[in-house]
């Protein structure tokens, strides 16, 4: 089964993250990025992606949905998916020469010890794979993805 | 201003819930609640000697009264020894209120005496936890987690307050009498149509099935809809098997009874699952032991399952159609869509598989005696007829006894039949007797145990006496953790590693506590005894010292297919 991006909101409360995690690593699904923020007074936004998960995407929205602190529970469909965005800053050890063409649409801003990045994770995720084959990178801090205001709800 | 103390606070809201009797052991850090529970003449405390025993105890009474139990334990080993215990709840959805102390604010996280963090031990195995950090939200969160215990499918809430928190002042005109605004269950929303859709869809596979079972489980105890499971099975003419925590869901003498499924299920009811073409579920959670091997369970059946949570559908079964919702809303629109029918086929191919009832439920006919040592299931079968006699509720512990005791258990009310199905808690039966037996004074309790689990709480024996408790509490001695010695005999060539256990002469156990005892070691002692035991106020205690190597069968070995059973006939030769 393929993975999928789930979407939580969660109310602000002692234990409610932990109760959300504790689900996510007693069932061992595969988190592959995961990623949380404010939205309102009290309410926060998770959104996980799954890995290749064995169970369907259904249950496990079901079984985060049963969770008290868990206000609401959504499986954004793919495309809505693929407009996610993310924001990495990338410590570098050397500036690069020139600007290659696979950062053209990632680089927000670069100075002489750092790169700040913002695309998609699957550009972002490029984007480190050629700094690492630069050896250039020395730490990467990644924001984890954002949806846009809250397309996935419609 | 007047002012009363969070713990006051908590006791009065306590009331206001309905509670009138806690379960629960005092110390350091809740304290505070104590001291307004000595004020608070409205709450009657049951000091029991473990807080797993509490918690067991809170676990009996919410199911033998169907209202919340409510346990109490003080910081850091009060609290974690009350785990086992709303592990137990949870597993079996029983709704029970655990109140904890927690070390000051202050002190938190600073590895304080005592200090735990039971709100994160506990997350596996309760619906909620919530940590009190105010004295004025003791009222919302009592509130809250009362309605989450008892919502949905039931469920342990823990509520931790630390002790600051409890002697904290707050203003008693403000708080006691706040609105509730959240008070009542929680509604459960589901599309009204796509349920009417559903249940159509099931009358319909109904209506065409030529070899349909129903499979009831606690479901229809919590959701009171034991009638209209009788209903259904009548006018439908279909067999009802029952999971062991549905024992109580249906009269084991009605003529569509068919006995508990699985791995200790009968024949009948086995073999019939394997043979539907259609098996409706009902509040049950198809769990592993009621399945066998998940692939090969019913394999030409279609699955409906009827359940109100969302998370148990396709948890360990297919289900070709899920119908979530409250049991009380869709079983009563499923019964009024199925018409009357009769299915003599089906019914003499179901009792072509009856052949092991005969010599198991043989009654015991007047002036009969058997003669010789006493077995283990002669006994239990007694005291299960005894249970009936009575009327009484049945509480067992867990193992070979648990098993024979569903077995021979008779007619049984809801709440009537009461053991930790899902954990397999030994230890559970005497505290949660206790909690059955205040929760139901009107009704006799007996309690059933092995000698191996009757160890692991008999410390509890000075809570019946002291409460005065008329249990009437059985032990089955054979001198083995028998269950596993069964396991350890069939599948690891009689090496009895470590089965083999001791325990204490229960004549000088009982003398010590002042409980009344008996010991019977022969067949034609059982009788008689039981009766005096039975006639006796209670407590009284009951040594049924029985032969050492009996097994429960019917077996399905673990990983085999539920047609694949062993029977007695097909015992290891010795």
């Amino acid at each position: 089964m393929s993975g999928f991006v789930l979407v939580a909101s969660l109310k602000n409360v002692t234990g409610s993250l932990e109760r959300f995690l504790g689900l996510l690593r007693r069932r061992a699904f595969p988190v592959e990025r995961l990623s949380l923020y404010h939205v309102h007074e009290n309410i926060f936004e998770v959104v996980v992606r799954f890995g290749d998960v064995n169970t369907a995407r259904e249950r496990v929205a079901a079984e985060i949905d049963s969770l008290f602190d868990v206000l609401s529970v959504s499986l954004p469909e793919l495309q809505v998916c693929e407009e996610t965005r993310e924001f990495a800053v990338v410590r570098i050890c050397r500036d690069l020469e020139s600007s290659p063409e696979i950062l053209s649409d990632v680089l927000a801003r670069r100075s002489s010890d750092s790169l700040e990045l913002f695309g998609t994770p699957n550009e972002i995720d490029e984007a480190l794979v050629y700094l690492r084959d630069q050896g250039v990178i020395v730490a990467v801090s990644r924001s984890g993805e954002m949806f846009p205001p809250s397309p996935h709800k419609h | 201003m007047a002012s009363i103390t969070g713990g006051d606070l908590a006791c009065r809201v306590l009331s206001q819930e309905g509670v009138y009797v806690l379960f629960g052991h005092p110390g350091g850090a809740i304290l505070p609640f104590y001291d307004s529970l000595y004020k608070h003449g409205a709450l009657h405390h049951v000091l029991c000697r473990h807080e797993q025993g509490a918690a067991h105890a809170a676990d009996g009474y919410a199911r033998a009264t169907g209202r919340t139990g409510v346990c109490v334990a003080t910081s850091g080993p009060g609290a974690t020894n009350l785990v086992t215990g709303l592990a137990a709840a949870y597993m079996d959805g029983v709704p029970v209120v655990a109140v904890t102390g927690q070390v000051a604010s202050p002190s938190i996280g600073t590895l304080a005496f005592q200090e735990t963090d039971i709100l994160g031990v506990t997350i596996p195995v309760t619906k909620h936890g919530f940590l009190v950090q105010q004295a004025s939200d003791i009222p919302s969160v009592f509130t809250e987690a009362f309605r989450l215990a008892a919502s949905g499918r039931p469920g342990p809430v823990l509520v931790d307050i630390p002790k600051d928190v409890q002697a904290a002042l707050v203003d008693a005109k403000t708080h006691i009498f706040s609105e509730r605004e959240n008070s009542g269950p929680i509604e459960l929303s589901y599309d009204i149509e796509a349920l009417k859709t559903e249940v159509q869809e099931t009358a319909k596979l109904l209506k065409e099935a030529e070899r349909p079972v129903l499979l009831a489980g606690r479901g229809v105890v919590i959701s009171g809809t034991d009638d209209l499971l009788r209903q259904l099975s009548e006018q439908n003419d279909l067999p009802v098997i029952t999971s062991l925590l549905g024992l109580d869901a249906f009269p084991a003498s009605d003529p569509r009874a068919l006995g508990m499924p699985g791995m200790h299920g009968t024949e009948r009811a086995n073999y019939s699952l394997q043979d539907a073409d259609l098996v409706l579920g009902l509040g049950v959670r198809f769990d592993d032991r009621v399945i066998g091997r998940p692939e090969a369970f019913a394999p030409n059946a279609k699955i409906v399952h009827f359940d109100i949570d969302a998370t148990a559908i396709e948890r360990t079964m297919r289900a070709d159609i899920a119908v979530v919702a409250d049991l009380a809303d869709s079983f009563k629109m499923l019964c009024s869509l199925v018409p009357k029918a009769r299915r003599t086929e089906w019914w003499q191919r179901i009792r072509q598989w009856n052949r092991e009832a005969a010599p198991v439920k043989e009654p015991l006919t007047a002036g009969y005696r058997r003669m010789g040592p006493l077995g283990a299931r002669e006994a239990i079968r007694s005291v299960a007829q005894k249970i009936s006699e009575s009327k009484g509720i049945a509480v067992s512990d867990v193992g070979q006894h648990q098993m024979w005791l569903a077995q021979e258990l008779g007619d049984a009310v809801p709440g009537s039949h009461l053991t930790s199905g899902g954990l397999g808690a030994m230890g559970y039966a005497l505290p949660a007797g206790i909690g059955a037996a205040i929760g139901k004074p009107e009704r006799s309790v007996w309690v059933v145990a092995g000698d191996g689990g009757f160890q692991m709480s008999l410390q509890e024996l000075a809570t019946v006496v002291q409460e005065g408790i008329p249990l009437r509490i059985c032990v089955i001695d054979n001198g083995y953790l028998g269950m596993v010695r069964q396991w350890q005999e069939r599948f690891y060539e009689r090496r009895y590693s470590e089965t083999q256990i001791s325990g204490p002469d229960l004549i000088a156990l009982g003398k010590a506590y002042g409980i009344p005892t008996w010991s019977v070691d022969r067949s034609e002692q059982l009788e008689s005894t039981l009766g005096f035991a039975a006639m006796e106020k209670g407590p009284v205690l009951i040594w049924l010292q029985v032969r050492q190597e009996e097994n429960v069968y019917p077996m399905v070995p673990s990983g085999a297919a539920l047609n694949e059973m062993v029977t007695e006939t097909d015992r290891v030769p010795r």
